[in-house]
């Protein structure tokens, strides 16, 4: 069950760009206790969203406020450049 | 004197031999400040529509700014410009290493060569002392071994060299120019300039060091930023990795070129050829230029086996075009390529786009091995570093590719030319617009054909760069969003015109997180002008027309300002699946209004007249 039907646990799979790959790790699927957002799977992974300069859902840029369901796709970017 | 100028410019006729120094008022660098605004107005000035470039009239333009004044960090670049033998119009390339650096200290703020000579020569600069010399023997050489030789003709390794391999002396139209055996002026083509006039080598050794307008405060904006640019690129990966560091991340959204613009996804492949894969296995380590707080280059190894090589290593961009590109995962096959592509002197971007040509055209059946003597299947690297060197050396079935992918196309099949993805005739590098939007903008107005340096809009709508001083900011442009590509690329087409006119290596800002404000603080410290953020994009946007007449001059205009047809067909799968920029045509018309240009792409007399071009203009037939 979603989290949106009912408030259950949630899992969505993380995929972590740039330093923060480094540091995490490139995959990893978070748990959510509870309904989240973007900011309570940073919560747990102890990431500041001040570093990040890219969210994407399931495909879609947006803000760490976005809700998320059962089975999304998160993308975490931290700065990346250079391409000559 | 203009502080952070000398006010001269050397100028070489290679017909005549005679070599003299023009005296340039301080008028003149605050219309177009240095680097790609001087080559621009020598372009417009000395060349005509009907200069070709392999003309000796063309002008081959080493230039400088005042940011080689001191040791600011990020000032080992210097432009290079002529008419292009891709684009037959505006070109020019940037490079590091430390000859820039030595020109400047050396008194000169430009070097023009024109003319060609009747056999090979190579340029000596030392200070006053200018000489050309004969340079029979050094004519076949690689590039690496051309430095070498050069240097121990010169005073040894301290002397700075920029030459060019076999490619460039064979007149093979992606030619680049080589500079210390370490970095490369690789697009547009500009080694082949360089063949043309016979002109092996320019070595140089300065002594001088350029008045500055208050040296105090250079020396500590120097140091306060190479110290933070350090901490941003040790933070960020930068210096670590390079920029293998934006593979993985550059396939994930959709950027990275894949089958020459066929394929979607590639996850495997970027993960190998990507940091921090490529680090490892190639022993990786920062080869920087002069005054690089970030080292981006690598130094790379190859111990043994087939691929075995040690120097410089492949950029993402080479990782791309002659990787992911051609279905190609080995970090050391493309190690040996880029090699061999360093030592012929040739461009990997262009080299790439036409071994992804070739390796379509051979899945298509208009190739063939028999018709080509190689397996010129997707994936195999072999056949590619085989076809890399034939290009290089105008040899055999590379030689078909010598005057470049367009040209080539048109020889292998009637239907192949629109497989080709470039602009004006310069290939596009390995960022795609279907992901990236505003790329499409970038690509089809840049003033050299299709680039993204010139704009790096690309890494704004990946999250890595942002220029708050101009309004761009996290989220201020959307993955997917049609809003404000055209604004982005026309700021950041600015910007970067500036940068490419001072001239700083734009990564001190992309990837160093150099602000604009800092820049401008250490720009005002060498030259006393005191000139604010709109004064700098005002002066950009001047540059950027200046370059935009002599493309208007040269035939170019809408007709040309275009993307190729590979970036209007939707993935059918990953980030960018069902998603392109097509219909690209009110982005276009947006840009032309947001620049004050009529529906041609031709500046209006107003956008002239506020700029000060009208003149310009009428030099070049536009008005």
């Amino acid at each position: 069950m979603s989290a949106g039907q009912g408030g259950c646990s949630l899992q969505v799979k993380v995929r972590c760009f740039g330093s923060l790959s480094e540091r995490l790790g490139e995959r990893r699927v978070v748990e959510l206790s509870r309904q989240g957002t973007v900011v309570d799977v940073l919560k747990v992974l102890g990431v500041d969203a001040n570093q990040l300069s890219l969210v994407v859902v399931n495909g879609r840029q947006v803000r760490v406020s976005e809700p998320l369901g059962d089975g999304d796709e998160v993308m975490l970017v931290t700065p990346v450049s250079g391409g000559t | 004197m203009a502080s952070g100028y000398w006010n001269r410019v050397l100028r070489v006729d290679l017909s005549s031999g005679v070599v003299s120094v023009q005296t340039v008022a301080e008028e003149v660098w605050k219309l177009c400040v240095g680097g790609a605004g001087y080559a621009a107005k020598v372009l417009l000035e000395e060349t005509s529509k009907d200069t070709e470039p392999f003309d000796p009239a063309n002008p081959l333009i080493f230039a400088l700014g005042p940011y080689q004044a001191g040791n600011n960090p990020g000032n080992a670049k210097w432009t290079v410009a002529a008419k292009s033998p891709l684009t037959g119009t505006y070109g020019d390339s940037a490079a590091g290493a430390d000859w820039g650096v030595a020109l400047k200290r050396a008194g000169y703020d430009a070097l023009v060569v024109k003319g060609a000579a009747s056999r090979p020569v190579y340029l000596s600069i030392n200070d006053e002392r200018v000489e050309l010399k004969d340079a029979g023997e050094l004519w076949g050489l690689d590039a690496y071994q051309t430095v070498e030789a050069v240097q121990g003709r010169e005073g040894g390794r301290g002397t700075a060299v920029v030459c060019i391999g076999p490619a460039g002396e064979k007149l093979v139209r992606l030619a680049c120019i080589v500079a210390d055996a370490h970095s490369f002026a690789g697009r547009c083509g500009l080694g082949a300039v360089m063949g043309s006039k016979k002109l092996k080598a320019i070595a140089v050794r300065g002594s001088r060091s350029v008045p500055v307008h208050d040296e105090p405060a250079c020396i500590r904006l120097a140091k306060e930023r190479f110290r933070e640019i350090l901490a941003a690129a040790k933070n960020n990966g930068f210096r670590d990795h390079g920029t293998p560091n934006l593979c993985i991340t550059a396939e994930a959204f959709g950027d990275m070129p894949i089958k020459y613009w066929t394929g979607d996804v590639w996850p495997e492949g970027a993960q190998k050829l990507g940091a921090p894969n490529y680090t490892e296995v190639l022993r990786a380590r920062p080869l920087p230029c002069a005054n690089c707080p970030i080292g981006c280059h690598r130094n790379i190894e190859v111990q043994s086996g087939p691929y075995a090589v040690k120097g410089p290593g492949p950029e993402y961009e080479t990782l791309g075009m002659l990787g992911t590109n051609l279905l190609i995962d080995s970090p050391e096959a493309i190690a040996k390529a880029n090699d061999i592509c360093n030592r012929l002197g040739i461009d990997t971007i262009s080299t790439g786009a036409c071994v992804g040509l070739a390796m379509e055209c051979y899945d298509r059946g208009w190739l063939s091995k028999a018709s080509t003597g190689l397996e010129l299947t997707w994936g195999n690297a072999d056949a590619m570093i085989e076809l890399v060197r034939q290009i290089g050396m105008r040899e055999g079935f590379g030689s078909l590719f010598a005057d470049g992918a367009l040209a080539a196309a048109r020889k292998i099949h009637p239907d192949a030319e629109p497989l080709v993805a470039h602009v004006k005739g310069l290939d596009l590098p390995a960022h795609d617009a279907r992901a990236c939007w505003s790329l499409a903008v970038n690509y089809a107005t840049c003033t050299r054909g299709a680039c993204h340096m010139r704009g790096v809009t690309e890494d704004v709508e990946m999250g890595g760069f942002f220029v708050p001083e101009l309004g761009i900011v996290k989220d201020w442009t959307q993955f997917f969003c049609p809003e404000n590509k055209s604004e982005l690329t026309v700021k950041l087409q600015d910007y970067c015109a500036w940068m490419n006119s001072l001239v700083v290596c734009v990564f001190m800002v992309d990837g160093g997180e150099l602000s604009f404000s800092a820049l401008l603080e250490l720009f005002n410290a060498v030259t006393g002008w005191e000139w604010t953020i709109d004064d700098a994009m005002r002066s950009g946007e001047r540059i950027f027309n200046l370059q935009r007449l002599v493309n208007l001059r040269d035939g170019h205009g809408r007709h040309t300002d275009t993307i190729p047809l590979k970036m209007t067909i939707p993935a059918k799968k990953g980030f960018r699946a069902g998603k392109t920029p097509a219909p690209f045509e009110p982005y276009l018309d947006r840009y032309y209004r947001l620049r004050g240009w009529d529906r041609g792409g031709r500046p209006t007399r107003e956008c002239l007249e506020n700029l000060g071009l009208v003149e310009y203009a009428k030099l070049a037939g536009v008005m």
